[in-house]
């Protein structure tokens, strides 16, 4: 099971080495997240984005075209916003729940969180225009997300309500009981399905697989604080994260409070992760992938690989999302495809060199 | 003093410890003795709040344990399990470093403490090697440096350090080295030790105070010299043993002819019994 996580064995952590390796990650992310805001139908040159984005900002340094702008702002950049945030949820989230759980096979699905939010939103797909009879066509937007989210908390907290002892929670029972959730989700999933039309099973198909199309300042403007600020409170937990690493006694043994970190990093992955595939579908790979790559490379140190996987995770995503809505333009593919494509291959490879490092020691 | 009162302890119908009491004073070594599923290792459990008894009462230096906060128990005592199994690869001198978790120093000072505390355990040129490629002995030494550094800042209260069977991966020579550093610390810079061991010869050689247990209950604890008999240690282990004393040595060596069938075995507990 611990193939996944040997790293390479210099790998040195101090404070200067990992803010190097962070800032070299952001300065990444900002030229990818450049690049994305270029390609398209449309192509805008990234003096003119750097324009539009000053303009907007009130320095006026040159003319901007408002078709450019309009394409830009309103289109785009919230594309590329919801993106790195639940690229950055997912990357950070997995990666922390993998420390949590001392298990490397962990992904943030693992605890229920993605099969709940699936199964509220094929109901929400399936019975919605029935149920929006009810509601004002504001609420009806928000329907979808607020029912995902409300899925995945509820199936995040049955699973660890199950695992709850009498002292301590049962990691392993708490990955059981996610497990035999996701199963039951599956299969109510597909009662709804049996009773869907076309319409609906396709538009669920589709978000089941990830999409980020809808973005608009309007719809993720909420959520993004939703994604965000669980995201970052878990880098808070790193030191303690690293001592789990241990064993759960022997963190306690240093002081660490085990439960109450057990229950803070469950709490907010669950919020930032149920948030993401409220406002995105369910994008898979990221949060099981990019915590490894990022140890192999630079060893196991939290204070690093947390901050290190969201931006990492940003960095996966919005290639994805740029490969998804270039590559069969002009229509695109969903988001998941792209990320479980590129995810698997290199994970099999990754875990293949795993194994021979092991045999040379 | 490390003190636990009337201690019992159950899981369902069983009685895991019963009415067990225990001391452990700064400076002295105290050795937990006994046959499997005894419940030392329970006992340690309960001392470093691993468990919470269902009876009893647990004190640290006049304090109740109840009251200490995570962060200060951590201040005032480590505990050195029998094996550490890690779940992610950290080098030998990242995981030296945990043990500095509890401390509010700085970096560079916990790097100077995790050299020192290395150079003592002997394993300061492993400090680049992933723990995971370590040998159970270098691992365990490893360990060891890790609750020397969690020990290390002099405190205004006495420490103290917890250890459950920690040589049973060891041999002969790594069993005494890390015995030795224990020791050491606990008459230096006064420890006090408890430690769960389970072969009686190493523990003679270490100990200041012997705790012997069978089937969850105090046999008897006290000074080694007066718990170091063949009555105590056949009674509590049923099984004979002939103590032999060197020509400058109290400590005795415990010597056991071996081959003795089982039946023989519950014949010598009831004669013993039925003293």
């Amino acid at each position: 099971m611990q193939v996944a996580t040997l790293p390479a064995m210099k790998a040195k952590s101090n404070l200067t080495t990992n803010t190097a390796i962070l800032g070299s990650l952001v300065a990444l992310l900002v030229c990818t997240m450049f690049i994305s805001l270029r390609v398209g139908a449309l192509g805008i040159s990234v003096g003119q984005i750097v324009n539009i984005l000053l303009h907007n900002l009130g320095l006026d340094v040159a003319d901007v075209s408002s078709r450019d702008s309009a394409v830009l702002l309103s289109i785009r950049l919230p594309r590329l916003v919801l993106g790195v945030a639940v690229g950055g949820a997912l990357g950070i989230s997995g990666a922390a729940l993998q420390g949590l759980f001392r298990n490397p096979l962990v992904e943030p699905g693992i605890i229920g969180i993605s099969n709940g939010a699936a199964l509220m939103a094929v109901v929400v797909l399936v019975f919605g225009p029935g149920i929006a009879l009810f509601l004002t066509p504001y609420l009806t937007t928000w329907l979808l997300p607020v029912a995902a989210f409300s899925g995945s908390l509820a199936a995040t907290y049955i699973a660890y309500q199950f695992s709850k002892g009498a002292y301590q929670t049962d990691v392993t029972i708490l990955i059981l009981a996610g497990v035999a959730i996701t199963a039951l989700c599956a299969a109510l999933m597909g009662i709804v399905i049996f009773h869907s039309n076309e319409t609906a099973l396709r538009s669920f198909t589709f978000w089941s697989m990830g999409d980020l199309s809808g973005a608009s300042w309007d719809k993720i403007g909420f959520a993004i604080w939703l994604i965000v600020l669980p995201a970052v409170a878990l880098i808070g937990q790193s030191q303690s994260l690293n001592a789990i690493a241990l064993g759960e006694s022997e963190a306690r043994h240093l002081g660490v409070e085990v439960e109450k970190i057990k229950h803070r990093i469950i709490l907010l992955s669950a919020l930032a992760v149920g948030a993401s595939v409220a406002m995105a579908g369910a994008i898979g790979f990221i949060g099981l992938v990019v915590p490894h790559i990022l140890r192999m490379a630079f060893g196991p140190d939290h204070k690093l690989i947390l901050p290190a996987s969201a931006i990492g995770g940003a960095i996966l995503l919005t290639v994805a999302d740029m490969i998804a809505r270039t590559i069969v333009a002009p229509t695109e593919l969903p988001i998941g495809i792209i990320t479980a494509l590129m995810g698997t291959p290199f994970f099999i490879w990754m875990l293949a060199s795993a194994r021979k490092k092991r045999i040379q020691i | 003093m490390y003190q636990g009162k009337n201690i019992s302890y159950s899981v369902g119908p069983k009685k895991i410890l019963d009415q067990v009491s225990v001391a452990v004073f700064p400076g002295k070594f105290t050795a937990i003795v006994g046959p499997n599923g005894a419940g030392k290792s329970t006992l340690l459990k309960a001392l470093c709040r691993d468990i919470l008894p269902d009876d009893g009462e647990i004190s640290i230096n006049g304090q109740a344990m109840p009251t200490y906060t995570s962060k200060e128990l951590a201040l005032t005592r480590a505990v050195l399990p029998q094996k550490t199994h890690l779940s992610l690869a950290f080098t030998a001198e990242e995981v030296v470093m945990l043990g500095r978790t509890p401390h509010n120093t700085t970096n560079s000072q916990n790097k100077e403490i995790a050299k020192e505390v290395m150079r003592e355990a002997d394993v300061y040129h492993l400090k680049h090697r992933v723990y995971q490629t370590l040998s159970g002995g270098e691992q365990q030494r490893v360990n060891l440096a890790r609750v020397l550094a969690q020990l290390h800042d002099q405190q205004e209260h006495p420490t103290y350090l917890l250890l459950d069977e920690p040589t049973s991966s060891l041999d002969i020579a790594q069993q005494h080295g890390l015995l030795d550093i224990v020791r050491q610390r606990c008459v230096e810079r006064g420890y006090g030790v408890a430690a769960v061991i389970h072969d009686l010869n190493l523990a003679a050689q270490y100990a200041d105070y012997f705790l012997f247990m069978k089937n969850g209950k105090e046999v008897g604890q006290g000074p080694s010299q007066l718990m170091l008999r063949k009555e105590m240690i056949e009674h509590t282990f049923s099984y004979p043993v002939e103590l032999i004393y060197g020509e400058n040595s109290d400590i005795p060596m415990i010597y056991t002819k071996g081959s003795v069938p089982f039946e023989t075995t519950s014949l010598l507990n009831e004669t013993i019994n039925s003293r």
